[in-house]
């Protein structure tokens, strides 16, 4: 306890001290960018302090660290001097702090994990690697192996791979289309609307493991409502954990994911002007036609990002998929790309393997974000 | 083109009544204001003879034909709308040929429609733009070609010009009765700008309170006002009333007393109405003007061509509208009297007009 404590209190220690560094290295960069002796002191100096930090931290290869201090600290002095010059200071001290959350966050677990996929580290060089810091170096022989050999026991990357896309889409056809019925029931609906809609909104206000393990309850074969239900009809059990496995999780995944999109299109139904559909009945359209050519449209600004993010959050869903079959001799039938990628890392312990897979699937991913955006036009507004 | 009837109409929201026993006949190419102040139910006559809104009694005829059931859509009649609702993700000849389009005409029909529109409306080079490229008078201008293309049986027109800032009002007033001239349309156009309603309207239909106060020619409603109301409605500025009581007649308020012109039959306790123009200063003229009282000038308005003075005689406030070469300034004082032919007479208790 105390301890935990402790390490908390250090860390904030840790972060405080970081942020202060950060402001006085900016601090004196804004304020003498331009004495004559600027650049040639703050090159002189940086080494030192990079010796005398990385000896205290005991990290190895000195000389080259003094000698990428002393670079960097050139290019960064030259920048101070004859580009910024001493402009936007306020606000560019305001945002480190930011940036150093950031770093953290982001950048270094990234570099880190690029530093991983280019590296051997599994079960067997983990001691190694904790003893000695050093893990041998394989290039991209992880990143062929990605496509060549499987994260799991027999499944491929290919069948994997068409499995997400596969899993992804039916999900996010669902979400949507569900998640549009019961808008446009709830936009129709007056009484009781609020109460409809925290029913509704449940599913996904619940924490998920919660939620989901409730649900691989109901499913199992002998006790689990549906086949109780199921068997009540005369149906003989199903097993849907081990046999139907990807469907069961699906099923669990749309009951998840249906609320989120069913208040996003609800919003987005409601931020339609009404005056829009009086035009168009007396224009002559019929229900049918005002959701086609009024509603949908209009929706659009709303759908694009909605899908966007459904999408890549079903792509990466890992929840569903672990908590439904990751269990000790649970199946590998349902698994996508992360569910595997998590499982190869903390199940086989092919912490390099699953590096270069997770840059795959990110790169995957970002492609598709990317061409997505662009010719949904969602991120583009129609009311200008 | 048709003509459309209304027959003891009500309506009703819950508690709430909107409008009451309306009954009203437009004829065919009929152009027919229905004014009023807002909430007096004009809009919600308007779009029960669109279709949007339900009626919950009496019926309503389009060409003799009973269409209370009818969808909007089978009802052939065209809306202009006051914010236009244009539909903002098609472009303005899309706009145009929505309902045409919905309808299944062939292309080359629509296409001859939508450039004859646009022609009279000279549109033409805003086709392939959006609504929102367009400034407000030309989303005015789209609305109504909208409308046009469907050669509709009526067009109903939803205060069409308010969204507009003055200059362009004016412009797209005298735009819609040209339209009119040549369309040779029946149209019922709600507004509650009463320049519109007395420029644009062969006939007007006065409403206030879910009631119609009056129907008939701008001449009518201006010089022969129905009632108390629509006195005060039409007419800017507004007229002066002065409560007073009539006997053997004499009109006698607090502050004044004449002898009314021969022949009235009013008598008992009425409400005194007399255009701003009807109030005289400094004129002496006996048989037609009543007998002089003097006033106090409270302030001066110059407006270009006339001068509205605002008057004080006893405890009664008027106004009173006098050429702009009238010399005075507040604090003078003269003597003020009534146009006797300007003078309308309404009961105080029904305030309907009584002479």
């Amino acid at each position: 306890m105390i301890s935990s404590l402790l390490q908390v209190l250090e860390f904030v220690a840790f972060l405080a001290a970081a942020v202060a560094i950060l402001e006085l290295y900016l601090h004196v960069h804004f304020s003498y960018f331009d004495h004559p002796w600027f650049v040639s002191a703050t090159v002189a100096v940086a080494p030192v302090l990079a010796a005398v930090s990385g000896h205290s931290l005991s990290v190895g290869h000195l000389p080259s660290l003094v000698l990428a201090a002393a670079g960097i600290q050139l290019v960064s002095a030259l920048v101070f001097r004859y580009v910024v010059r001493g402009k936007h200071s306020l606000p560019i001290m305001l945002l480190a702090p930011g940036f150093i959350g950031l770093g953290m966050l982001i950048a270094y677990p990234l570099a880190f994990e690029v530093y991983l996929a280019l590296h051997d580290l599994k079960l067997t060089t983990i001691m190694a690697w904790s003893r000695t810091g050093h893990i041998p170096f394989v290039g991209f022989k992880h990143f062929t192996n990605v496509f060549t050999s499987s994260p799991l026991s027999s499944v491929t990357f290919g069948w994997l791979f068409g499995r997400t896309i596969w899993w992804t889409f039916i999900n996010v056809f669902f979400h949507v289309t569900g998640g549009f019925i019961l808008a446009l029931l709830l936009n129709n609906c007056h009484r009781f609307r609020g109460l409809y809609r925290t029913f509704l909104v449940i599913p996904w206000a619940m924490p998920q493991v919660v939620a989901i393990l409730a649900l691989r309850g109901e499913f199992q074969s002998q006790y689990g409502f549906i086949n109780i239900m199921l068997g009540r009809l005369g149906v003989a059990p199903v097993q849907w954990l081990t046999q139907h496995s990807l469907l069961t999780c699906t099923i669990i995944n749309v009951w998840l994911g249906i609320p989120f999109m069913m208040v996003i299109i609800l919003g987005g139904l409601q931020s339609i002007s009404k005056h829009y559909y009086d035009a168009a009945a007396i224009d002559g359209a019929s229900a049918w036609q005002q959701l086609r050519h009024i509603t949908l449209p209009l929706l659009r600004p709303v759908l694009g990002p909605a899908v966007t993010l459904g999408a890549v959050w079903t792509f990466n869903n890992i929840n569903v998929i672990y908590l439904v079959t990751g269990q000790a001799g649970g199946t590998e039938d349902a698994d996508i790309l992360v569910s595997a990628l998590y499982k190869a890392a903390f199940t086989f312990y092919r912490y390099s393997y699953s590096a270069a897979l997770a840059i795959v699937i990110f790169l995957i991913l970002f492609i598709f974000s990317i061409l997505w955006l662009k010719f949904s036009k969602g991120s583009e507004s129609v009311y200008g | 083109m048709a003509s459309v009837t209304l027959r003891r109409i009500s309506k009703r929201y819950q508690e709430a009544t909107v409008l009451r026993e309306v009954s009203l006949d437009i004829a065919d190419r009929e152009f027919m204001i229905l004014v009023g102040p807002s909430g007096c139910g004009k809009s919600t006559l308007l779009r029960m003879i669109a279709g949007l809104e339900e009626v919950t009694e009496g019926d309503i005829l389009i060409d003799g034909k009973v269409v209370n059931h009818l969808a909007p859509r089978d009802r052939e009649i065209a809306m202009v709308f006051q914010d236009y609702a244009l539909y903002p993700h098609m472009t303005v000849e899309e706009n145009m040929s929505f309902g045409l389009r919905l309808r299944g005409l062939a292309k080359a029909e629509i296409d001859r429609r939508v450039d004859e529109a646009a022609a009279v409306l000279q549109i033409k080079d805003l086709l392939k733009r959006t609504p929102r490229q367009l400034s407000g008078g030309q989303r005015q201008r789209v609305a109504i070609g909208r409308a046009i293309v469907r050669k509709p049986k009526a067009f109903l027109f939803d205060e069409p010009l308010s969204n507009l800032d003055a200059k362009l009002r004016e412009e797209m007033r005298i735009e819609i009765a040209k339209l009119h001239q040549r369309l040779g349309a029946t149209i019922i156009y709600v507004t509650h700008d009463q320049v519109e309603a007395m420029t644009l309207g062969s006939r007007m239909a006065v409403m206030n309170g879910g009631i119609i106060q009056q129907v008939g020619t701008p001449a009518e409603a201006f010089f022969r006002p129905a009632n108390h109301f629509v006195a005060g409605f039409i007419g800017s500025p507004t007229m002066n009333f002065i409560d007073g009581a009539v006997a053997g007649g004499m009109f006698k308020s607090p502050d004044m007393g004449f002898k009314l012109p021969g022949g009235t039959r009013a008598s008992g306790p009425v409400i005194l109405g007399i255009r701003p123009e009807g109030v005289c200063v400094n004129k002496t003229d006996g048989s037609s003007l009543s007998e002089p009282v003097p006033a106090a000038i409270e302030v001066v308005e110059l407006l270009g061509y006339k001068r509205n003075l605002y008057l004080k005689a006893g405890e009664k406030r008027l106004l009173a509208t006098v050429d702009a070469s009238f010399d005075g300034k507040p604090g003078d004082t003269v003597s003020m009297s009534l146009q006797l032919a300007g003078i309308h007479l309404f009961d105080q208790e029904t305030k309907g007009r009584i002479g």
